[in-house]
């Protein structure tokens, strides 16, 4: 009896955790919120099997369930009570990696530079030279004064801006993001990023700029800051890419909503 | 008043519940926010890590409980509804056939690993041979329209990558298909239970391991009512059942991503021979979803060659830590140490002659 109520428990409390996130909005920390649906449709399921556990208390076990299989399924739930999950900072950067330059610019420039020995049979497969999404953003970015990264352009523009770092050598760019170091750099580089978000905060990569310039010094590991700049082209492991040099930094509150998320 | 409430005590609760669910909804009130107050206090003095580790943890297990809600309702329904000499009058009956057909139901079928376990084991117990069941199990991840389309955006809108994803892991599944009919054709590789019931179809008479489950049965295969109630009230165990192994992998990849670090493989991977048997470690400890490992993948793309991508990208959906711990539930433990070490030889070796 005591486990058919754990059931009742686990399958109605999850339900309720679940409800408790899309409410205060918690839910983007976890997860891309194009998944929504998934979580409310999983809400729908868990009560429906929660009360199909109560209208049958006492129904035999059809499986035979081990008492630690109800406490790891009691673990979601305890430990978002006890240890409050929190948006993924610099101090996880650190044990991701952080990649400076886009899968995609490292792809296009390598190409380039096979491009004599493989040019027949990428040429023969149509699929393999497709139109580039990216390229329509560049006439759109050169017209701007001061290209400006939101919540809603960040991944577009970042890739942008990667995929073809020299077309825009010069320009104005101004961003907000977590400050974050590691070994490689030099003393006054550091990268200024987002985490970026696929399907869950498992997968999340920070995807950011490398910054340079004297105020560089002041600035901490995990600092929220707004910051402005000039764009240049700058080496990294043989492959162009994007480098800010810092004009301008002011220390921001931490954003609500702090990933980027990717759609596709 | 009490005889009503026994009688209608099912629409009662159900009505209490759904309109409570309303209410908090409606009211936006978080049911839990006085609760999380006071945990919020003491707990800020946490170090940053912890907090860190129960939001991937969080993450992961929220992202994929859908996927194993799906799979466990898919899968008692196929328990309670499917006959079992109904299912299989439509697979070809020759492994030459059946085998690649297994390797391609994913097209149709999208879901991702975490889903995947419970249905597989749902259909080798109907009948189905183990080596479908197996190919089914390794290619459905991989050769699925989302994984596909995630793929192809990840690594910069190129077919490549996803064309030598899809062939690999076909390949592998196949490969593994032919091993399962050459040295398992026959032979169980599911767990016997003591608990009865999953041995047998719960009407096949011989094992009804109560009498009140053996009246219940009876009765269902009259009253289409009791059936849907069996297949519901069956999906709650097999929800638990799966969903405690799945919690686990999810704690133990969780614990990874924080305390070791994607970082640290990525360093070590930069020596070639390593670079290979690292990244099927990661991709194994990681237990991410297959629809999204490819942007993963995508960042190594600086520091690694082809070959180790391709054993991230290949090997994650087929064997990884949740999917086993899953399937140490149901399957024989040989059949899984066969199935983990056979996959992981043929995944190494192809990838080390051709890439």
């Amino acid at each position: 009896m005591l486990k058919a109520w754990l059931r009742v428990g686990i399958c109605l409390g999850m339900s309720v955790l679940l409800v408790q996130l899309i409410i205060t909005g918690e839910l983007s920390l976890f997860v891309n919120p194009r998944f929504t649906w998934l979580i409310v449709a999983s809400v729908l399921i868990l009560v429906l099997l929660g009360l199909v556990q109560l209208w049958n208390m006492k129904g035999s076990e059809l499986h035979r369930i081990g008492a630690w299989g109800y406490l790891v399924l009691l673990l979601p739930m305890a430990m978002y009570l006890l240890i409050p999950p929190k948006a993924l900072d610099a101090s996880i950067a650190s044990k991701k990696g952080v990649s400076y330059l886009s899968a995609k610019s490292v792809n296009e420039q390598q190409q380039k530079k096979s491009a004599p020995s493989s040019a027949s049979d990428t040429n023969a497969d149509p699929l393999a030279v497709p139109e580039d999404p990216y390229k329509k953003f560049i006439p759109q970015l050169q017209r701007e004064p001061v290209i400006h990264l939101s919540q809603e352009t960040y991944a577009d523009y970042y890739n942008t801006l990667n995929f073809y770092p020299q077309q825009f050598k010069g320009k104005k760019i101004k961003l907000k993001g977590f400050v974050y170091r590691d070994d490689t750099m030099k003393k006054n580089q550091l990268v200024v990023g987002r985490f970026s978000v696929t399907c869950c905060t498992a997968d999340a990569i920070v995807i950011g700029f490398l910054t340079e310039g004297a105020k560089t010094a002041t600035l901490k590991d995990n600092d929220w800051v707004e910051v402005t700049g000039s764009l240049d082209v700058g080496m990294y492991d043989g492959v162009d890419m994007p480098v800010i040099k810092l004009e301008a930094v002011e220390k921001v509150k931490p954003l609500k909503d702090p990933y980027i998320y990717f759609t596709y | 008043m009490g005889r009503i409430l026994k009688n209608y005590y099912p629409e009662l609760t159900g009505v209490f519940v759904l309109g409570l669910i309303f209410f908090f909804v409606t009211t936006g009130v978080p049911l839990l926010a006085p609760f999380t107050e006071v945990t919020r206090e003491w707990s800020s003095g946490l170090s940053s890590e912890l907090h860190n580790f129960t939001t991937i943890f969080l993450s992961l297990f929220i992202e994929g409980l859908p996927f194993i809600l799906f799979g466990t309702l898919l899968s008692s329904f196929v328990h309670v509804y499917v006959k079992q000499e109904t299912l299989w009058r439509f697979l070809p009956k020759h492994p030459v056939l059946s085998i690649p057909l297994a390797a391609s139901f994913g097209l149709f079928l999208p879901i991702c690993e975490c889903g995947i376990v419970p249905v597989a084991r749902r259909l080798v117990q109907k009948g189905l041979p183990s080596y479908v069941a197996f190919t089914f199990l390794l290619a459905v991840p991989i050769v699925n329209p989302i994984t596909i389309a995630s793929t192809y955006m990840a690594f910069g809108d190129s077919w490549e990558m996803v064309w030598k994803r899809i062939g690999l892991g076909a390949g592998i599944a196949i490969f593994m298909g032919v091993m399962f009919y050459l040295f398992y054709k026959g032979r169980p590789v599911l767990k016997e239970e003591t608990g009865g019931q999953r041995t047998e179809g719960c009407c096949g008479g011989a094992h009804d391991h109560d009498h009140e489950h053996g009246s219940h049965c009876a009765e269902r295969s009259h009253e289409g009512q009791s059936r849907l109630m069996h297949a519901l009230s069956h999906s709650v165990f097999e929800f638990i059942d799966m969903g405690k192994y799945f919690c686990l992998g999810a704690l133990i990849a969780a614990g990874f991503q924080t305390f070791v670090g994607v970082a640290a493989i990525k360093q070590l991977a930069q020596f070639d021979g390593l670079a290979l048997i690292l990244m099927m470690a990661l991709a194994f400890s990681l237990s991410i979803c297959s629809s999204a490992d490819a942007f993963l993948a995508a960042s190594f793309r600086s520091v690694l060659s082809q070959g180790p991508l391709l054993g991230f990208l290949v090997f994650g959906p087929m064997v990884d830590m949740k999917n086993v711990l899953m399937m140490a539930g149901g399957f024989k433990r040989s059949v899984i140490f066969f199935f983990v070490g056979c996959t992981t030889l043929v995944t190494l070796l192809t990838l080390w002659i051709f890439f």
